[in-house]
């Protein structure tokens, strides 16, 4: 009787430890982890898919965790590859890393519908995100309270706007922040999700991203009377826009996996995914 | 001879096992150590009492930065404080209830329903937390609805089956002589179990809040996503809040420096209070024991 019990389990735990060998030691195929910003995560998925390098069996990943994160992956050897929505502080630049370009986007303000605005100043967003407007009937629309949603600080789209906004409104110097009495959200899913669903709320994401917002329940306005659009980022009117950029190893091998999918993000095909995904391709500057 | 090849055999067996044994030791010593010697590089550039009493946090600011985290100290408080308000009532009301009143068969279903309730995992706690229990917090009682108020009834929810089950033991261990007892003197069943029943389950039940409040104070994701997590002081109920666990999960994918040493401090403090509060339950096993 006794061993009838003790047999299923020890049989279960038997295949379970054949499993987990096998299915660390079958896997012949290399991988290779990048990882970073989650405003760049549709980009790679995408072009993970489809990038085959010659020859060469290779499984791709990608690990949406904020441009820090992804950047300090990149210096502590966990990624191969970062992706970043902004660009390399001084200091980390002298480490031995570079960035690459690959596509040009927006950071669209999303507001939530009962708001009832649909344009603001530069200056405005500024004062919003800092706290010193607090009600949207102050830049006319319902009297309601601001819930002002904000990126964690991984974030390179959070860094890209503050730069774009705070710093260049209300003056570099000062040394802006952002008001603190704000929800905090770990990726422009999140963000989206949480503008859409908070009265009052406003909050900012990539242009990849302005689609998921208005099925939320969020609306893009236009600033200083420039609509949140790839056309007017183009021509150079929208004025919140940065680089999305691909961090690596200065010393990075040719022949490497990591220069050949950098080559395909900049080759005709990968400008395509860049573009399928809602950013803009860098020949259209 | 078989007598010595059984007895040989013994001792091999003994001695694995107290290599296990060993091996749990070492893994809470090297756990104490790693937090303690990653935290200590913090105080040689910003003092104790600066980051345990100030309410500054700006640890990537150029110009001023700030590592104080007594906002974040004071909103774990909170948020667990909230959280025994609504689960300890609640939770011993249902432990008389399976203990005391109800028939094996309901017992039987309820007390699994309970334990099936402790193997969800937090995340969902979160996610039923967002998509229900914050629109309801916001449309009652205003604000944005990812507050104090809306991490306390998650937390409540959590800890529940914590405080049922082993308040259930506690009460159920209580002799039946006692209650044969206090029947038999005159009491009724409610004098009975709110005199004599609960009196002398009082250390099991204080066991599993302390448990309980372990949980709370250590649970990460599903307040993460309830909580709104601004680092500011929490002002009310409705008001948004980061707790000690919420700050390193925040924090700890990109900080560097001072401020990845100021996350392993706020760990430090995370482990202290955890600490005290497993030898508080300790100390009130071992008076269960002497008692019985």
């Amino acid at each position: 009787m006794k061993k009838t019990k003790l047999f299923l389990p020890l049989l279960l735990f038997a295949i379970l430890t054949i499993v987990f060998i096998t299915g660390c030691s079958t896997n012949d195929r290399e991988d290779y982890s990048f990882g970073g910003s989650t405003t760049l995560e549709p980009i790679f998925t995408t072009a993970i898919e489809s990038f085959s390098p010659k020859g060469q069996d290779v499984k791709l990943s990608y690990d949406a965790q904020g441009s820090s994160a992804g950047i300090k992956g990149l210096q502590d050897g966990i990624y191969t590859l970062a992706g970043a929505s902004r660009e390399l502080k001084d200091e980390e630049k002298s480490e031995g890393i570079v960035s690459t370009p690959i596509a040009i986007d927006g950071i669209a303000i999303i507001i939530n519908e009962d708001a009832g605005v649909s344009n603001l100043t530069l200056e405005q967003v500024a004062n919003i995100f800092a706290g010193d407007i607090d009600n949207w009937s102050q830049v006319g629309g319902n009297d309601m309270e601001i819930t002002v949603i904000n990126r964690d600080e991984a974030s390179g789209t959070r860094s890209a706007f503050k730069e774009m906004v705070l710093d260049s409104v209300l003056g570099r110097e000062s040394d802006p922040q952002f008001v603190e009495e704000a929800i905090v959200t770990d990726s422009n899913g999140d963000m989206v999700v949480k503008a859409g669903s908070t009265p009052g709320g406003v909050g900012y994401c990539g242009f990849g991203y302005i689609e998921e917002a208005k099925n939320a329940g969020a609306v893009p306005v236009s600033i200083d009377e420039i609509e949140a659009t790839e056309e007017n980022v183009i021509d150079g009117k929208y004025p919140i826009s940065r680089k999305l950029n691909i961090i690596h190893r200065e010393d990075l091998a040719k022949d490497s996996i990591e220069a050949q999918f950098i080559d395909f993000l900049l080759s005709s095909d990968g400008q395509a995914i860049v573009e399928e995904n809602g950013f803009i391709g860098l020949e259209e500057e | 001879m078989l007598g010595r090849e059984k007895k040989e055999h013994q001792s091999y067996i003994e001695i694995v096992l107290f290599i296990c044994a060993l091996l749990c030791v070492a893994a809470v010593v090297i756990i104490t150590i790693f937090v303690l010697v990653s935290a200590l590089p913090l105080f040689k550039e910003v003092r104790l009492s600066d980051f345990l009493f100030s309410t500054h946090w700006l640890p990537t600011s150029r110009k001023d930065p700030g590592f104080g985290i007594l906002s974040f100290i004071i909103g774990s408080l909170y948020v667990t404080f909230g959280a025994l308000v609504i689960a300890v009532p609640l939770g011993i009301a249902t432990a008389i209830f399976l203990a005391e009143m109800s028939t094996p068969k309901m017992a039987e279903v309820l007390g699994s329903a309970v334990q099936l309730l402790a193997g969800i995992p937090s995340v969902i706690y979160g996610f039923f937390g967002v998509m229900v229990i914050a629109p309801k917090v916001r449309q009652l009682f205003g604000g944005s609805g990812y507050s104090v108020m809306s991490a306390s009834i998650v937390l409540a929810i959590m800890i529940l089956p914590t405080i049922i089950s082993i308040s259930e033991v506690a009460i159920s261990a209580v002799p039946k002589g006692y209650k044969e007892a206090s029947l038999s003197l005159g009491a009724s069943k409610w004098q009975t179990i709110f005199k004599v029943i609960l009196p002398a389950a009082r250390p099991g039940i204080l066991a599993s809040i302390g448990l309980g409040i372990g949980r709370a104070v250590g649970e990460t994701t599903a307040v993460l996503m309830v909580g709104g997590n601004a680092p500011i002081m929490p002002k009310g109920l409705t008001s948004m809040v980061r707790t000690l666990t919420m700050n390193i999960a925040t924090d700890m994918g990109y900080a560097s420096g001072l401020h990845r040493t100021a996350l392993f401090a706020t760990g430090g403090v995370l482990f202290v209070f955890i600490m005290l509060l497993n030898i508080f339950v300790q100390v009130i096993q071992k008076k269960v024991k002497k008692d019985i």
